[in-house]
């Protein structure tokens, strides 16, 4: 009898976990599915996204986020043809300058300006960084981060060989010529991607020419066939063809260059900040054993502008533009902000984060990021995108072939013509 | 021509070698070629793919697909055409860098129905264009799981390097199983040569040795294989030959001496033999005389019957033959022939030969001259005749003389009563009248004695010869049958003590003789006469009275443990002579006993025989046994139950 009463409980008992079972697979599937978040943080850039998420969907558990990561250079061809297509992510990160404008100005993006009032986002971000943001008069993407591109490098050669972080054109190149001299390639360079190489352009040319000037050309209202243009790829010459950089900058990645430089086989990188989230954050540095200077001043009377992207999150148009608001909403916020910082080594673009937030490396980097008297795009986001890409082909051209600047320039040149008349691409 | 066709092992071996490892082998090309051909066609299809996929999992860069060293190095060296596709339908990058911007249809050859199905898997398709094969894939690539394709990969490439890579395989298969062949076939064989085929020879040349009877030779076998099993085998069947051989040596020594004992044994006897087959035919002639033969024996044999006697003749003997062949009996025939020497008879002996399989087809004739025989046995027939005829006579002439006793009996009975009657009045009347008279007179006396004496012995004789004419008119009416025989159920114990009763009176002149009767009282009952009994018991009696003039007469009955009535009458007389033992119970005889021709006239001869006579009519016997001066023991055995 009693064996008869337990296998009756324990029938039911089996047949309530069913139930359970049923009524919570019934409720999961009255769920909204997940906003599919499209980014291209991945390999070595990929710290902060996936703890910026993780802290939403902890948040929001009723509306989750799938963040997905797509490959760094293809993502910048596969969201052109999703958005095309009409088949775009929920929300996708970007960059934000040119590429952003050239979405808004193809109609793909929904506005956030009354996110952004209600929200009261223009006291939360640097007006740099807000007016990032904006295109043609309305806010189109929230910033996630903000990479400031400087010269990271090895301190304990510096310290082996007495060098000081150079603050000048000539300590540079004196610093070069001694690390040359004690066998140690000066400066990492890994191309082969092509953006990393453009940060050389970009840095000439802001000491030299300067931001006003490099907005004009960037704009087509100047010559890539200019002197100070020329100027720029003669020096950038000269220290190739001293044998400056490290032999095929074109086989390696920027993460190759920046582990030569950590490793001890290079000495200096000129990179974005996302090289932090790299050492630290993949390789464990911990900020210990390299350092960073600002890009050198060159001429004197020329500002010291700043360079770096500054990735934003868009909101395509769509069903689910009002739902996604919410998130984007959320990620201005300080936690994730600080989040994504952390993963990524980035500066948070978020004012509410305080400086002390930052180990002293990046509160140093802040420090630099917020006294620059200008803050550029660099090249690739500075030009609509038929110039973008002909100018990273241009740059790595020339890394191949110095003494062929002059046609590299023409050529670049041309394609600026077309790309700023609105004619179609050959 | 028949050389030319004797097959050698090592050819058929070759054969059989080249045959199944090509069948092996071509099976095992086809398998594999089979097998490798999938692998290649795989192996094209996995790489045309290839891209497509490393796309997919993000690890290839779209521009990859422009890059026609990367992708040969992934598609492989039959990479003819790559392009990214948009979900846009325009072509981002492409091999052929004036694609690129234009939609998908530009691609030659590019069926749009692919990018529809590739929506929801891969494509891969074998296409044939201006006479080339290519396979193509058509990727779909996914930004996020679950998401609509972004790009198409699109790879094509050239299948004639795969076509080429399996003829080149099969042909190397072709080659390489072709000298496989031949290299193993010619191991095979040499080794079949060198292990099997030359000790093959060594053991057939030893067998053809063997053959030829040299079974001295031992045969090799030292190998430790089948063959060695074969050759031990081989020299234990030699060295059975040889011993099988020595024992028929033997059986055939043994068989000549028995041929030449049975010849030997022919030659002496008087006898033909023939043997004959089922049709009449000889086979093979013995006779010791060949002038026995009709023709000599080389001439007679393969004759037929018919060849040799008329039709008649032979066609009793064929008869006679088949009848032994079908029956399996010896069949005796007798018959006359006309010989040289006049008739003569012969006694034909037939008896069926089984061959060595058991079937019966050949006939051994013994032919025997029996004239003489057949003359004496003529003899005898007449003798038998003449015997017979006496015979007849003699009985006849025996009822003459039993009537002629009967009635001579009956006739004598009478006058010898009356002399008897007359004789004993005048002795009585003499002893009477003249015997007081004659005492006067010493001679008177001795006179009127003397005839007293002599009328004793008239009556004496008297009696005698009435006794005799009882007993041959008893023997005659037992044997003519005229006796009354009174049966009827009896105690034999009574009837003993009616004949002891009876004889009494002899033993009061017989002091010294004893009587005993030795009878039970429980005998088993007889159904016979009484009086016959009690007549051959006193005859018994009186014959041992007779003959014993001291001691003992003892009667016994009893009954034996065959069932039967034993009456036996023994004396402490003078005994039989063995002479006379065997003629006792005959009529007329008279044993010589003793030396006294008074007492041996006594006796009528025939007591004796009339006994036999009762006793056999019983179905009894009577018999004697005696010690010639110890006594005799008669003993009568009686059947009980009735005769």
């Amino acid at each position: 009898m009693k064996k008869y009463a337990t296998r009756c409980m324990t029938l039911a008992a089996a047949l309530g976990f069913i139930f359970l079972v049923a009524a919570a697979r019934a409720v999961s599937a009255a769920d909204p599915p997940p906003l599919v978040f499209l980014h291209y943080w991945t390999g070595p850039l990929a710290g902060g996204v996936r703890e910026m998420t993780g802290a939403y969907n902890a948040a929001h558990p009723d509306h989750a986020i799938r963040a997905t990561g797509f490959e760094h250079e293809s993502y910048k061809i596969g969201i052109q043809v999703m958005l095309s297509a009409g088949n775009p992510p929920d929300i996708f990160s970007y960059w934000a300058g040119a590429k952003v404008q050239a979405l808004v100005d193809a109609g793909y993006l929904a506005p956030i300006d009354d996110l952004w009032r209600t929200a009261g986002l223009d006291a939360k971000f640097p007006e740099t960084v807000a007016k990032a943001c904006e295109y043609d008069g309305r806010k189109y993407v929230i910033p996630v981060t903000q990479h400031y591109v400087c010269f990271f490098y090895n301190t304990k050669i510096f310290h082996k060989l007495g060098l000081t972080a150079p603050g000048t054109w000539k300590e540079f190149l004196d610093a070069c010529a001694a690390l040359k001299a004690a066998g140690v390639t000066p400066l990492a360079l890994g191309a082969r991607d092509k953006w990393p190489a453009q940060f050389w352009f970009d840095y000439l040319l802001l000491r030299t020419a300067g931001p006003a000037y490099r907005d004009r050309l960037l704009s087509g209202k100047a010559s890539f066939e200019d002197p100070q243009v020329k100027r720029v790829m003669g020096l950038w010459r000269s220290l190739l063809e001293a044998g400056y950089f490290n032999d095929a900058p074109g086989a390696y990645d920027w993460s190759e260059a920046a582990r030569m430089t950590a490793g001890g086989d290079a000495a200096m990188t000129l990179m974005g900040t996302w090289i932090i989230g790299l050492y630290d954050g993949q390789m464990g540095l911990n900020g210990q054993g390299y350092g960073y200077f600002p890009f050198p001043v060159l001429d004197e009377d020329v500002q010291e502008g700043a360079l770096g992207p500054i990735d934003v999150i868009a909101l395509p148009k769509g069903d689910k533009a009002e739902f996604a608001k919410t998130a984007l909403l959320y990620f201005t916020e300080k936690g994730p902000q600080e989040a994504m910082s952390r993963g990524s080594g980035a500066l948070a673009p978020s004012l509410s984060v305080p400086g002390d937030f930052y180990p002293p490396m990046q509160r140093g980097l802040l420090e630099l990021a917020r006294r620059a008297s200008s803050w550029s795009f660099n090249f690739d986001l500075a030009t609509p995108p038929g110039l973008s890409e002909a100018g990273l082909e241009a740059f790595t051209r020339f890394l191949a072939a110095p003494n062929e600047a002059d046609a590299i320039l023409s050529g670049l040149e041309a394609r600026a013509r077309i790309v700023f008349a609105g004619k179609p691409l050959p | 021509m028949s050389a030319l066709r004797r097959k050698s092992l090592l050819t058929t071996l070759g054969v059989i070698v080249v045959l199944v490892e090509s069948l092996t082998l071509t099976s095992l090309g086809l398998f594999y070629s089979g097998r490798f051909s999938g692998e290649i066609d795989n192996s094209v299809l996995t790489q045309v793919q290839l891209p497509g996929a490393l796309m997919n999992s993000q690890l290839l860069r779209y521009e990859s697909l422009a890059d026609k060293d990367v992708m040969r190095k992934l598609a492989g060296e039959e990479f003819v055409e790559g392009a990214l596709v948009g979900a846009d339908g325009k072509t981002y990058y492409a091999t052929d860098k004036s694609l690129v911007g234009k939609t998908a249809e530009a691609i030659p050859g590019f069926d749009p129905g692919w990018l529809s199905a590739a929506r929801k898997a891969s494509v891969l398709v074998r296409v044939a264009l201006d006479g080339e094969d290519y396979a193509v894939s058509v990727t779909p690539i996914t930004a996020y799981t679950g998401g609509p394709p972004v790009f198409y990969a699109y790879v094509k490439v050239r299948t004639r390097g795969a076509e080429a890579k399996k003829t080149k395989v099969a042909l190397f298969f072709i080659l390489g199983a072709g000298v496989c062949i031949v290299i193993t076939s010619l191991l095979i064989i040499l080794a079949a040569k060198t292990l099997a085929i030359k000790p093959l020879k060594a053991l057939a040349e030893d067998a053809d040795r063997l053959a030829d009877g040299h079974l001295d030779a031992a045969i090799r076998h030292e190998r430790p294989d089948e063959i060695g099993d074969l050759a031990r085998s081989f020299e234990t069947m030699r060295q059975s030959i040889r011993g099988r051989i020595g024992e028929l040596q033997t059986a055939n020594r043994e068989l000549d001496e028995s041929r030449n004992q049975i010849e030997a044994f022919i030659n002496a006897l008087p006898d033909v033999v023939f043997m004959m087959d089922s049709k009449g035919r000889y086979l093979e002639i013995m006779a010791s005389d060949p002038g026995q033969l009709y023709l000599r024996p080389e001439q007679l044999k393969g004759k037929l019957l018919h060849d040799v006697f008329s039709r008649d003749v032979a066609d009793m003997f064929l008869d006679v033959v088949k009848r032994t062949i079908e029956t399996g009996e010896t069949q005796t025939v007798e018959y006359a022939l006309e010989t040289l020497s006049g008739k003569r008879w012969f006694e034909g002996r037939a008896s069926r030969i089984k061959d060595a399989a058991g079937a019966p087809g050949r006939v051994a004739w013994v032919s025997r001259d029996v004239t003489m025989r057949r003359e004496l046995e003529e003899t005898l027939r007449q003798a038998t005749r003449e015997a017979e005829d006496a015979n007849r006579r003699l009985v006849e002439l025996d009822r003459l003389k039993t009537s002629f006793l009967s009635s001579v009996s009956h006739e004598l009975r009478t006058p010898l009563t009356s002399l008897l009657g007359f004789a004993k009045l005048i002795k009585k009347n003499f002893k009477k009248y003249f015997t007081p008279f004659s005492r006067q007179s010493e001679r008177l006396a001795r006179h009127a004695k003397r005839i007293v004496d002599d009328l004793g012995i008239i009556e004496h004789e008297g009696e005698r010869l009435t006794r005799l004419i009882n007993d041959v008119l008893d023997l005659s009416k037992i044997e003519s049958g005229r006796m009354q025989w009174n049966e009827q159920e009896v105690d034999p114990g009574a009837v003993i003590s009616r004949a002891v009763g009876a004889v009494g009176g002899m033993f009061r002149d017989k002091p010294d003789v004893r009587l005993e009767v030795d009878v039970p009282d429980a005998l088993p009952r007889l159904r016979l006469d009484p009086d016959r009994l009690q007549q051959a018991l006193m005859n018994l009696l009186n014959n041992a009275a007779k003959f014993t003039e001291a001691g003992e007469i003892r009667i016994s009955a009893w009954t034996a443990p065959s069932g039967v009535l034993r009456i036996s009458v023994s004396d402490t007389g003078q005994g039989i002579r063995e002479a006379d033992k065997e003629h006792v119970f005959e009529a007329f005889y008279q044993s010589r006993r003793g030396d006294n021709p008074l007492e041996s006239r006594e006796g009528t001869g025939l007591g004796l025989s009339i006994c036999r006579q009762i006793v056999e009519r019983y179905g009894g016997t009577i018999t004697v046994e005696s010690s010639e001066g110890k006594g005799s023991v008669f003993t009568i055995e009686l059947p009980v139950g009735g005769a």
